[in-house]
């Protein structure tokens, strides 16, 4: 027998794909795939929230216990009172409680079952009763979109798909689907700040100064807007101006002074 | 958030610069290397090609280890969502299984031939994410003194 000497042949066992190319076009496919199972999700998800029965969030919130010291939180009658006569203009689904924290930072946020948290820190900022109505309404506006639950609904959504791709893809994954998250909930503020415009020219009949508190908070910081869950004081408050020459609603009333809390 | 991002696409160029530069530069030393062994005769027959005048035996072996880069393994984990063969990984094994035989071939250089060739491969850590992706290729045969 002859022994044939040979090299191997090269065009056999090396792949011919340019794996840059391919790389480039599986993530494509990918990132697509999780664009309609987002979608799909986050429709089913929104339909079912805007549906979901008041008393049924409740015993939901009754389930899950927050990441908050709720015991820290104190009433107070002024902010009842604020409450209550935001509450007859905003028809909400909820009764509406109203609880002051001792947080440092200036923050107020909306949780499921109708409670409304102001922290200390946003207490302080305050000049007058107007600003605190207009930051009240605001919140409202989150509960009358339901936003509270939108929000956990697409926190839920990002989990899932999370665990279905494995940790693997972990940063970049996470990265795309929080800005998407944000622009939501930017336009989520958006709509708020309008309702609050509303809702507060319904209740006390002018809507004086309701943008003074979100023009003391700008720092002009527009760089990190892209990623963030809220727009910039800027725009909130132009769109917030504009809604207020459209409607012609009344700025020149006196402003009512704050309250002991 | 911007943090992960940059970390990820720079391990993943990191990744492709360096994996294909190493291919290259490997695949550029096989093909030089097997010009060069290529008149020794190894088959995987049982018997020699001429089984008269053996003076001598030995057994012969080459291993290598050859490591996945960060692109690669990222690539085959796309092609694992969807399917398909992982090509990334084939290239790595092509290379891994002639280096292996070259290895071989290069520790028995006087040999007037090599039979019974056999070539063995396992990983060496089972490939998830965070651990070292490895691939070891074992070759060996008998080299045949006459």
């Amino acid at each position: 027998m002859k022994y044939n000497a040979s090299l191997p042949d090269d065009k056999v066992n090396i792949p011919k794909d340019n794996l840059l190319f391919l790389a480039l076009k599986l993530l494509f496919s990918l990132a697509v795939l999780i664009a309609i199972f987002y979608v799909v999700l986050k429709f089913t998800l929104d339909t079912i929230v805007t549906h979901l029965p008041v008393s049924y969030e409740k015993k939901l919130t009754s389930l899950v216990s927050f990441d908050l010291n709720i015991t820290d939180g104190r009433s107070s009658k002024y902010l009842d009172e604020i409450t209550e006569t935001l509450s007859k203009c905003a028809s909400l689904p909820y009764e509406v409680k109203t609880f002051i924290i001792s947080e440092n930072t200036p923050n107020a946020f909306a949780l499921p079952g109708g409670i409304m948290y102001i922290t200390e820190g946003m207490l302080k900022k305050l000049k007058n009763q107007n600003e605190l109505v207009a930051i009240m309404g605001h919140e409202m506006g989150h509960f009358k979109n339901r936003d509270h639950l939108k929000g956990f609904g697409n926190a839920m959504i990002v989990s899932v798909i999370s665990l279905l791709l494995g940790e693997g893809y972990g940063g970049i994954l996470n990265a795309s689907l929080n800005i998407s998250n944000a622009k939501f909930s930017q336009s989520a503020e958006f709509e708020s700040d309008i309702f609050a415009l509303d809702v507060m020219q319904c209740a006390y009949g002018n809507v004086t100064d309701a943008t003074k508190l979100f023009a003391r908070l700008d720092k002009g910081e527009d760089w990190r807007y892209f990623l963030a869950s809220h727009p910039t004081f800027k725009d909130r408050i132009d769109r917030m101006n504009n809604h207020i020459l459209e409607q012609n609603y009344n700025t020149t009333d006196e402003v009512i002074p704050l309250k002991k809390f | 958030m911007i943090f992960e991002i940059s970390v990820f696409l720079t391990l993943l160029f990191i990744g492709y610069i360096s994996g294909t530069l190493i291919e290259k530069r490997h695949y550029k030393s096989i093909r030089e290397r097997e010009e060069e062994l290529k008149t020794l005769p190894t088959t995987v027959l049982k018997k020699p090609l001429q089984e008269d005048g053996i003076k001598s035996c030995k057994l012969v072996n080459g291993s290598v280890v050859i490591s996945i880069d960060y692109f690669k393994k990222f690539l085959a984990m796309l092609i694992n969502f969807f399917g398909g063969n992982i090509s990334s990984y084939e290239t790595l094994l092509d290379r891994a299984r002639r280096e292996a035989i070259l290895r071989l071939k290069e520790d028995a250089k006087d040999a007037s031939e090599i039979i019974n060739l056999r070539i063995e491969t396992s990983s060496i850590t089972k490939n998830t994410m965070n651990s070292v992706g490895a691939v070891e290729v074992l070759a060996f045969g008998t080299a045949i003194y006459r």
